[in-house]
């Protein structure tokens, strides 16, 4: 499962709001997955030679119109000593936390101007065990950054959210024996792992293309992924010099979940990452019309599927539903897209729109949506939008998990605190065994 | 975006070094002593001592018990795959790759056959799919065939011209074959496509070659910033950047990033043997000497063992140096007993221990047939120049050097050949090259280069 390059790879993006905070939408982007709480401190944390951005398309026409770009910096208050900390650390300044990584999030606009709306923010220490990090709920609360336009702003550790059994799922779908499979039974393979993230909470007026709240927009339909950058070299200058300062280089595109699984053809992986949105019609249409995935599970259950061209999969992936998550005028491309305006849900449906919860995937995307079902089921044609294949087992389909192990937070950033580390590589205090 | 999907070895990073130092044998991945030890005592002593709290225990167990390498995790999925679709090429090839990893963590040359058979399988069904054609390019580099590779590779740059890990073994192939020019195009593509570990590790080798040390150490820190945090793979890149401070003698630096690797594989035996390269070319060589032997003892590669017997014979101590000495040609006979091609690396500790050199030529040159590269040159060159042949050494040193390669002991080699050749300048500008950069480059040849420097310098005055 390990990427190749997981400090700049993106596993999961998420867009909702939130019914303590209505007025604001939320944007979280996760990196960096599988961290081990007892892996030690010192590897988990964000690439300084990294652009992590999230970006909004605010009226459907394929371009990043608003872009926030978070940049990080790690600082070692003492460079000879590898120790991550040298005692508990209590506090955000605390004299023993050595390893300390900030950063700043700048706001571009498509006009190319740009704003920091905030910088010097801490990234929270890593939740390394009860001895270095005994408060770790409230110290990494206390690591939230007020931008200076109201945005709430979060980067550091936490739980995974995301939830899937990952062999029953992607050993090429081979779910685990007593398909359809959503009647519980499957293993959590993300739980227990960490991950790093980056959240924002922006008032919806910051975030609209006629700059009304979430009550007045007229453009109440808003688009998002998450992109990373490295910066490019020259292998070699003629003088035999080199040049390491070349422009940045998209590594990463997320937007809805699983569409790597779902769309993107197999061997494309380096090309969607290297993508705009803008070309999606051009190059990935025939992934989504025709997806491999769904000859899968034709090929592995039998099922029915529906005929080819999927255009149930191109409302679904790539224009929203009309009435729900299209903006006007829209232009088709692979974006998480939300529409603001959809009342909060007081006990939501993990099955979301499926489920006959609208606020919830694919109309944008919380943490508690059970993504895996749902696209399970839609790649089957178990939806609404295909009539013929809406029935079992196709509407049924699932990887047998259906919650996280962490209950999320009721407040931003909503992520669940990391799992605790077991103190192992703070040499400070040596833990006795106990005794039997 | 992660790809979610089982992981595709034959995208994995190859291993930079293994470029220089290549076939070099057993290369495991050490297992974790921690993990040894919990498994000895009780399970429920075990969370007690470190106080996993209940919510977490199957995910901390599960982390604890797993001890499966990367390799064995591959192959494990690959072959999941295959058993559901036994006539799929990819999931042959699939297979094939993992293989290949595990050939790495055990040098036990088997898998090559096995991978070979699924290579054939699958290239006979379909060579018109890169990720077939890829997995079958690196096997023909695991296999230093280097003229198939570089046939596969052309053929996954044409099916897959935005790909970079086409262009990695595009870029490995050219090199060994010694195309330089055509490599550093190749490079530059991959890094192009996408500055990752895979290709800015290339990136640093290749201006490495072309003599540009500080432009290698900045590439390969970026390779490593950009590597999995705790990899074998990212730990192996964190080593070769200690190799290139170490060379331009920043042993502060250098022994900082050998420790780092340290810490991302507990125990990792090349960060080990790091350390004590550092400690040796400070004069420690008590704890040379005891940090080599620990890492010896954990996984006894010839490179380390050697190192070991080397700070031996420096501190004087003759009788263990010639036990480690003779651990090696053990090692080289029971390597060539099990049909492993005899590493060239190996030839050349039979040429410094004046152990049968008309033989170490044979391997020299049937490695430089194959492989033309400038590192290869260069060991031919020097076992030219210990069987008596000075013209022909000091044609193929000239080669080795032609792109401004600045390793120190390849310069003071390509001194003492110069020396015999009868080109002072060249030789006084080759050892004061290798002086400059670091005087203490060996615990062997330090000190005679540093004498045959003042005589040569003293003779031109």
């Amino acid at each position: 499962m390990t990427s190749q390059d997981p400090v700049a790879d993106g596993t999961d993006f998420y867009m909702f709001r939130s019914a303590d905070a209505p007025n604001s939408v939320n944007l979280i982007a996760n990196y960096l997955p599988f961290q081990e709480p007892a892996g030690g401190p010192n590897f988990y944390r964000f690439g300084d030679d990294v652009l992590y951005a999230i970006n909004v398309d605010d009226n459907g026409d394929n371009l990043t119109d608003i872009q926030y770009v978070f940049t990080f910096k790690t600082v070692l208050q003492n460079k000879n000593t590898f120790l991550y900390n040298t005692g508990p650390i209590m506090t955000l300044n605390d004299p023993n936390w050595n390893v300390r990584q900030y950063y700043k999030v700048t706001r571009r606009l498509s006009d190319g101007s740009y704003t920091d709306i905030a910088n010097g923010c801490v990234v929270p220490p890593n939740n390394i065990g009860p001895k270095s990090t005994p408060n770790y709920d409230a110290l990494a609360a206390s690591a939230v950054c007020i931008g200076t336009d109201g945005t709430k702003i979060f980067a550091g550790q936490r739980d995974d959210p995301f939830y899937v059994d990952l062999g029953a799922t992607f050993d090429l779908l081979t779910i685990r024996p007593g398909a359809p499979g959503n009647k519980g039974g499957g293993k959590d393979d993300l739980s227990g792992y960490n991950v790093l993230s980056i959240a924002l909470q922006v008032p919806a007026n910051k975030l609209t293309n006629d700059g009304g709240d979430v009550t007045t927009t007229k453009t109440p339909v808003l688009g998002g992924w998450t992109t990373a950058y490295r910066q490019k070299v020259t292998v070699l200058n003629g003088d035999g010099t080199s040049n390491t300062n070349g422009p940045w280089v998209q590594v990463s595109r997320l937007g809805a979940p699983l569409v790597n699984e779902v769309i993107v053809p197999l061997g494309a992986k380096d090309l969607w990452n290297s993508s705009e949105p803008a070309g999606d019609a051009a190059t990935f249409l025939g992934g989504v019309t025709d997806p491999e995935a769904a000859r899968l599970l034709k090929a592995i259950y039998g099922i029915d599927i529906p005929a080819t061209p999927r255009n149930d999969l191109v409302t679904i992936f790539l224009t929203g539903i009309p009435g729900l998550n299209q903006p006007a005028n829209v232009k088709a491309s692979e974006q998480l897209r939300l529409n603001i305006q959809t009342p909060i849900t007081a006990t939501p449906n993990r099955l979301g729109v499926l489920g006959g919860d609208n606020q919830g995937y694919p109309n944008g995307r919380r943490l508690i949506d059970d993504v895996v079902d749902i696209s399970l089921q839609a790649v089957a044609g178990g939806t609404p939008f295909t009539p013929p294949t809406n029935k079992a087992p196709n509407n049924q389909l699932g990887d047998g998990v259906n919650v996280n192990d962490k209950a999320f937070l009721t407040s931003f950033p909503y992520v669940a605190s990391p799992t605790q580390g077991f103190d192992h590589t703070f040499p400070g205090h040596r833990i006795e065994p106990a005794t039997p | 975006m992660t790809d979610r999907t089982p992981e595709r070895p034959s995208e994995t990073a190859p291993k930079a070094g293994e470029r220089k130092l290549p076939g070099r044998g057993v290369r495991t991945l050490v297992l974790s002593a921690l993990a040894a030890v919990l498994l000895s005592i009780p399970i429920a002593a075990t969370l007690a001592y470190f106080r996993v709290s209940p919510q977490d225990l199957p995910a901390a167990l599960e982390a604890l018990l797993d001890r499966r390498t990367d390799g064995e995790k591959f192959v494990a999925t690959a072959q999941t795959r295959l058993t559901n679709n036994p006539n799929d090429p990819k999931a042959m090839a699939g297979l094939a790759a993992a293989y290949l990893v595990r050939v790495r963590e055990t040098a036990d040359p088997s898998y090559y056959q096995k991978a070979g058979e699924l290579v054939d399988r699958a290239t006979a069904i379909s060579s018109k799919d890169a990720e077939i054609t890829v997995t079958a390019g690196s096997l023909a580099l695991s296999r230093h065939d280097f003229a198939t590779a570089l046939r596969w590779a052309q053929l996954s740059v044409q099916l897959a011209p935005d790909r970079p890990a086409a262009y990695g073994i595009l870029t490995d192939a050219l090199v060994e074959l010694g195309r330089y020019d055509d490599a550093v195009v190749a490079a530059q593509r991959m890094v192009d496509l996408r500055p990752d570990l895979a290709s800015l590790s290339r990136v640093s080798y290749l201006r490495e070659l072309h003599g540009d040390l500080d432009g290698a150490i900045d590439a390969m820190r970026r390779a490593v910033a950009a590597g999995a945090p705790r990899s074998e793979g990212t730990a192996w890149s964190e080593v070769q950047l200690g190799h290139l401070l170490f060379a331009k003698n920043d042993l502060d630096e250098a022994d900082h990033v050998y420790e780092s690797s340290l810490q991302r594989v507990d125990n990792y035996v090349y960060g080990l043997a790091g350390r004590a390269r550092v400690r040796a070319a400070r004069g420690d060589l008590a704890g040379a000497a005891s940090l080599y032997a620990d890492a010896a003892a954990r996984l006894p590669v010839p490179d380390v063992v050697i190192a070991l017997g080397d700070v031996y014979a420096r501190m004087g101590d003759q009788t263990r140096a010639q036990q480690q000495y003779a651990l090696v040609v053990a090692m080289e006979k029971l390597l060539a007993a099990n049909g492993v091609r005899v590493d060239v690396d190996l030839a050349l500790f039979d040429l410094d221990r004046g152990i049968d050199a008309p033989n170490a030529l044979a391997v020299a040159r049937t490695e430089y047939a194959s492989r033309p590269s400038t590192p290869v040159a260069m060991i031919l060159a020097w076992a030219e120049y210990k069987n008596g042949d000075t013209a022909s050494a000091y044609a193929h040193m000239s080669e080795a050097v032609r792109l401004g390669w600045r390793d120190p002991l390849t310069l003071y080699r390509g001194g003492i050949i110069s020396e015999a050749a009868g080109d002072s300048p060249r030789a006084i500008a080759f050892l004061k090259e290798s002086s400059r950069l670091n005087p203490a480059f060996s615990v062997l040849y330090a000190d005679d280069l540093a004498s045959r420097l003042a005589r040569l310098q003293a003779a031109a005055r």
